[in-house]
């Protein structure tokens, strides 16, 4: 039973008096339990595709333009609002890059751990909601809860604000996690911290994960299957084991080839020419990677590659893929 | 030898508004840099690197210690004296767009420098963006965009240019490439790699990303709280990590190879705040091998084996030899700042 499911999402912003399409045709899925990595550069439309599942597009320069997510059943993209934030916080948790966005300053700790309980009657009594706080806290490794559910988040560190989301994120014990970027403000040793706790706290509550990331190593680390977004569209789907070992999209092959390892020899880098094109740059016609690709045959200018198998839960969208 | 940077004792404290705390961000570190060397300085936040690059061109300015550049002594050079020394130590910063006046375009910000420091005639000058922007990768038709037609790569390499415009020797750069994206970021690293061969330029890195700082630089400098932790030959400090400090950061890389999935050794809680840093050895409330006196007593550099030239500060090693070792810096002959 998927838990999640996405079938030919589309979305397009308002530019100029015009739609400038920025997602087109996303279709994945995941089950409970798994950990999806989305990956691609800035600008590829990982955070766009999260926000459309999650409703949270800015209202008036954003729609919706195609498709379904189906989630638990329903499809999200047809929920009205107060549908959509039943769900947020109760079935979805969320976690951002950066906490201050997410957490209200004006609000103590304890007061927005448990609010999502308080709404949703979770926990009887007031000392019972702060009891499955204070354990929440304990749980994604806050030293001295008590204490900090009466402070502020501008009194945390940046790593225990991060701590305060995931425990916020997962203190309703949610069947999906959407996490976009949740560690790359941190630094190496708090990352290393937190996607260790994020495992742990995964293996009790078997939530499936959608992480959305630019770094490989994060994906390689964590994530079972992985999604490789360019410029709005999803070009490869496959495991991270295949991957890593045969990336078959052109595009997959040179974002691996050009991430720096502790063991790189250090020899010039392979790079990918030019950047990743804005929205109103792509061209209508064909893919849209087409102008960086070393690849390229006369009919990636003209059409757009459709997804064809290449293995078992290998797909690629490519005229002239990796052999 | 001729070293291009001499470091010694460097100290920097901030006051802190309205309180009667102090940061105490740079804390006695010397080094000494030889021309066309490049010195990878890593550490997470708040450990002080950023600050020190400031300091090496005066930008902000020092508490105490000396920094002398190019065989002089620029640690009290006033105001107009250092900005001409500027010419020859120049600074690459994170972010390209807030480097970048948006009123002005591509050509414009690379003949600034060259304005300001009054150099060439207008034609020699424009003949001069003309060849940085080749140099850069950029092509000289690029001269009439404003930075928001570029991408941020290309932006990136426009703040390059007019860094290397003025023929420096020192180019420090603060997380450069921290903000591309991979493939870009790959780019940059090859430019900055071939301008260092081609110029003869001696570089300082500062970046939070180990396999970049690894890639590009000669010796790493491992910062901690203002402190230096460890210091050595990159390859010394890579395959063979002293510091307990320095193999938990290495240890923390996300490696891109999920065959080597792997349980790391984490280090325990948070950087402490650098305003109220621990006693003894900044790092001991978060290592798993801090005994006693490391909650005691502050913890020299000094060699952690038979290469001299790499060193590191902590109780872990060579207690007993410390005696017959001298530090491996001279320490400059100290003059209170006022």
């Amino acid at each position: 039973m998927r838990l999640l499911d996405v079938r030919g999402l589309s979305v397009a912003f308002r530019s100029a008096g015009r739609d400038l399409s920025v997602i087109e045709d996303v279709s994945f899925s995941i089950s409970r339990g798994e950990v999806v990595g989305l990956v691609g550069e800035s600008g590829c439309g990982k955070s766009v595709t999260a926000m459309s599942i999650l409703g949270l597009l800015p209202a008036g320069l954003a729609r919706v333009t195609g498709g379904e997510a189906r989630f638990e059943g329903a499809d999200m993209l047809t929920l009205s609002a107060r549908e959509l934030r039943a769900l947020r916080g109760l079935r979805i948790g969320t976690i951002f890059q950066e906490p201050m966005t997410s957490l209200n300053p004006t609000y103590t700790v304890g007061y927005q751990l448990t609010e999502v309980l308080k709404i949703h009657r979770l926990a009887g009594s007031r000392r019972a909601r702060a009891a499955a706080a204070m354990d929440m806290l304990q749980q994604v490794g806050v030293t001295a809860p008590e204490r900090r559910m009466g402070q502020y988040p501008h009194e945390l560190s940046g790593g225990i604000r991060q701590r305060v989301m995931i425990a916020m994120a997962l203190i309703a014990q949610p069947s999906l996690v959407v996490a976009d970027e949740p560690t790359t403000a941190l630094d190496a040793t708090i990352q290393a911290q937190i996607l260790d706790l994020l495992r742990n706290l995964n293996d009790r509550i078997d939530a499936g994960i959608l992480l959305i990331t630019h770094d490989l190593g994060v994906v390689a680390e964590f994530c079972q299957r992985v999604l490789v977004m360019y410029a709005g569209r999803v070009v490869e789907e496959t495991t991270v084991e295949a991957l890593f070992a045969r990336p078959r999209h052109p595009y997959s092959r040179g974002l691996l080839d050009s991430t720096l390892r502790l063991d790189s020899p250090r020899s010039p880098l392979p790079t990918i020419a030019g950047s990743v094109p804005s929205p109103g740059r792509r061209g209508a016609a064909g893919c849209h990677f087409c102008g960086r690709c070393a690849r390229a045959v006369a009919r990636c200018r003209v059409d757009v590659p459709p997804f064809s198998d290449v293995g078992p839960l290998h797909r690629v969208a490519c005229w002239n893929p990796v052999p | 030898m001729n070293y291009l940077v001499e470091v010694s004792e460097l100290e920097k404290r901030f006051a802190l508004r309205g309180r009667r705390t102090e940061i105490h961000a740079v804390r006695g570190i010397s080094f000494r840099l030889r021309p066309g060397e490049t010195l990878g300085i890593v550490g997470e936040s708040g450990c002080g690197k950023s600050t020190l690059a400031r300091l090496l061109l005066r930008l902000v300015e020092p508490s105490g210690g000396d920094i002398w550049f190019d065989g002089e002594d620029i640690t009290r050079l006033p105001r107009q004296q250092m900005r001409r020394r500027r010419r020859r130590m120049q600074m690459v910063f994170q972010d390209p767009f807030a480097s970048l006046d948006p009123r002005m375009t591509a050509g414009q910000l690379i003949e600034e420098p060259l304005i300001i420091h009054r150099i060439g005639r207008r034609t020699e000058r424009r003949q001069r963006v003309a060849e940085l922007l080749e140099q850069v990768g950029l092509g000289a038709d690029v001269a009439e965009l404003y930075p928001h037609e570029f991408s941020g790569g290309q932006r990136q390499r426009i703040c390059i240019a007019r860094a290397v415009a003025l023929n420096p020797k020192l180019l420090v750069c603060d997380e450069a490439v921290s903000a591309l994206d991979v493939s870009v970021q790959s780019q940059i690293l090859n430019l900055l790699v071939g301008l260092r061969r081609g110029l003869g330029l001696t570089y300082v890195f500062i970046s939070h990303d180990l396999a970049v700082v690894r890639y590009i630089s000669d010796t790493i400098m491992v910062m901690y709280l203002g402190q230096v932790m460890e210091y050595g030959p990159v390859d010394a400090v890579f395959s063979a990590p002293r510091h307990p400090y320095t193999r938990v950061l290495i240890d923390a890389v996300p490696v891109p190879d999920p065959t080597r999935r792997r349980h790391r050794t984490l280090p325990i809680g948070d950087p402490p705040s650098p305003e109220t840093p621990p006693a003894g050895c900044p790092f001991h409330p978060r290592c798993g091998e801090a005994s006693d006196v490391c909650r005691t007593t502050v913890p020299v550099l000094r060699p952690a084996g038979a290469d001299l030239t790499h060193t590191v500060a902590c109780h872990l090693y060579g207690a007993s030899c410390a005696a017959d070792l001298s530090p491996i810096l001279p320490v400059a002959e100290r003059v209170p700042v006022t």
